[in-house]
């Protein structure tokens, strides 16, 4: 990539410490994020997939500096996130924006939609007085919601009407970065099509650039250029999404393409890995995090870490075998 | 499910023992402040040919041992009692709720401070505490407000802590944090109206509380000194002639479970009103 990526993430880390137990307490560590690194440029759509539990939505909070990070560094459009003073931090904050999966639990309950999308803008100085309830109504226009919705309670919306208001609040201050957290994994199989349909439509209409975590395949084949896939807090492979589902290098990926094929009843399906749930990120396996569940592991992976390594223009991937 | 503020109060509408309630406080309320204009006498004016008078024409509920009518000195009690029990649970709200968001935001050792100190607070019984602070401090309203201020609030500090800890799990807080809002709107502006409900509900259990406290204090003669009316006062004036005029201790007495009843009343009837499960 010739131009500096609008978000770069180098060798993040976060773990979460918990102490329980009585009267000697025990201390468990989770690495959530173990190094991950990977960038975004501008008006591109990153996937970000994996497993429940490989630190997928972590990179989101950290990287918005919604949680503190534990090492590594995020910087956006060659600022550093993380070192942003509080001033800083607020220029920031407008240029990034998440929409979270559960639209219920991601909107105030006690705020009427003009509230919720209209403070936004009056806190940053986007709009005041008279000129909010106009804003806001543009705001709803573009996600396609009726501006009836104006003085209702978030209650009286269903959950794709309030993930529409989520997107809507994500846009008010017109950032250039979207980390979407799941966003249509909430919702029912056609709401989903509608909600992706919006989403592609405004990544078209106003060149934003997404992060977009999901778990589900089909919809980041659909909707991403790049994807990255996580494992276990580590990143095991990233390229653009085409090649990277055509011809996945690490077999994590390979696994990941098989439990979700797409739909060819020409095509007869094998699987021919290991059953099995990730292991604990509590206590990960040494060497290479998926060792225990890889037909091809040798000695070399159960021992030794595997660096992420550029393969081929625009492709990484980390396994010693690759 | 969220509810808005709406559906609550309407649902309130139909509880009657909240209506109840209403209606006995707002009473008792309005009699204390008509008291200049409503009561038959000057609650310090002493009659010597009235001395402890059986309840009659002249002296409704009868007179007591310096021959003071003691509807008059209910009515003006109730100013001093009410107006200590309003305040002291507003202060002992305010204060309690304010650091109990904070400490419930922020957590880590601010948070264990506050915990721990709360522990401490609410290990003495309350009448204790306001006793002990009233003794230390001195008899006055304001030392009053303050003890009982100070006995309520360790409650509203765990309460708002709690409620705290659990709405910041919720997306909507990191919604506000990834717009950029200040740390005193999210808690303000975006925490504390999604608590209120609970807090609103035992204020008013705490309200009650409050003023049998300041009786309390009163009866031993630790609240406004003589001869200032207060209930919790004028019941103990009457217990040293209970036997010849019993009515002097009866009435006061009353009049305190008549506002407990609909205080409780209150609180029961609004946590039935905004608790999501009763909903229809």
């Amino acid at each position: 990539m010739s131009e500096a990526p609008l978000l770069l993430v180098q060798d993040l880390k976060k773990t979460f410490v918990a102490h329980r137990g009585w009267p000697i307490p025990k201390r468990t560590e989770v690495r959530a994020l173990d190094g991950v690194s990977f960038e975004v440029g501008r008006g591109e759509v990153l996937g970000v997939v994996g497993e429940s539990g490989c630190g997928k939505s972590t990179v989101a909070r950290v990287a918005l500096r919604l949680q503190p990070s534990d090492g590594g560094s995020v910087t956006f459009d060659g600022a550093d996130v993380h070192m942003a003073s509080r001033r800083e931090m607020r220029a920031m904050r407008r240029r990034m924006q998440m929409i979270f999966q559960d639209p219920a639990s991601s909107l105030d309950g006690r705020q009427r939609i003009i509230d919720a999308l209209g403070e936004p803008l009056r806190v940053h100085g986007i709009a005041r007085g008279a000129a909010v309830r106009p804003a806001v109504e543009r705001l709803l226009d573009e996600v396609g919601l009726p501006r009836t919705a104006l003085d209702r309670y978030p209650h009286e919306f269903s959950g794709g009407q309030r993930q529409r208001i989520g997107i809507a609040r994500a846009l008010s201050l017109s950032p250039d970065l979207i980390f979407a957290d799941e966003p249509v994994s909430a919702l029912d199989v056609s709401v989903q099509a509608q909600i992706l349909m919006l989403l592609e439509r405004l990544r078209r209409d106003r060149g934003l650039a997404f992060v977009f975590i999901s778990h589900d395949l089909g919809v980041v084949r659909h909707f991403c250029d790049r994807v990255v896939v996580m494992y276990l807090g580590r990143v095991v492979e990233s390229g653009p999404t085409a090649q990277v589902f055509a011809e996945p290098l690490h077999p994590y990926t390979r696994l990941l393409k098989e439990s979700s094929p797409e739909p060819d009843p020409t095509r007869t399906i094998t699987m021919n890995f290991q059953e099995g749930e990730p292991p604990s990120p509590v206590s990960p396996p040494t060497g290479c995090h998926f060792h225990p569940r890889c037909r091809l592991a040798t000695e070399r992976c159960r021992t030794e870490r595997p660096a992420l390594r550029d393969l081929s223009p625009g492709r990484t991937v980390s396994c010693h075998l690759a | 499910m969220t509810q808005t503020p709406n559906t609550a109060a309407r649902r309130a509408m139909r509880t009657p023992g909240l209506l109840l309630g209403v209606v006995l406080t707002v009473a008792m309320i309005a009699a204390a402040l008509a008291a200049p204009w409503i009561a038959p006498f000057d609650p310090n004016e002493q009659d010597v040919l009235a001395i402890l008078a059986a309840p009659d024409a002249t002296h409704l509920l009868g007179a007591d041992a310096f021959g003071r009518d003691v509807l008059s000195r209910i009515l003006w009690g109730a100013r001093i009692s009410l107006y200590v029990g309003f305040l002291s649970t507003l202060a002992g709200v305010v204060a309690g709720t304010t650091v109990g968001v904070v400490a419930g935001y922020y957590g880590g050792l601010v948070d264990r401070i506050v915990v721990a100190a709360t522990d401490v607070l609410l290990s003495f019984p309350q009448l204790i505490m306001g006793l002990l602070l009233v003794a230390v401090l001195g008899a006055s309203i304001g030392n009053l407000v303050l003890a009982i201020a100070v006995t309520a609030a360790p409650a509203f500090i765990r309460m708002a802590r709690g409620s705290t800890l659990a709405m910041r799990e919720r997306d909507f807080v990191d919604a506000c944090r990834s717009l950029g809002y200040s740390d005193l709107r999210i808690m303000f502006f975006h925490i504390l109206p999604n608590i209120l409900d609970e807090l609103v509900v035992m204020a008013s259990l705490w309200l009650a509380s409050a003023i049998r406290t300041e009786s309390t204090l009163a009866f031993i003669g630790l609240s406004v000194p003589p001869p200032t009316a207060t209930w919790g006062g004028i019941v103990r004036d009457g217990f040293d002639n209970l036997l010849d005029g019993p009515w002097l201790a009866l009435f006061p007495s009353l009049a305190i479970l008549v506002v407990m009843i609909g205080l409780n009343l209150i609180g029961d009837g609004l946590r039935d009103a905004t608790d999501p499960k009763g909903a229809q």
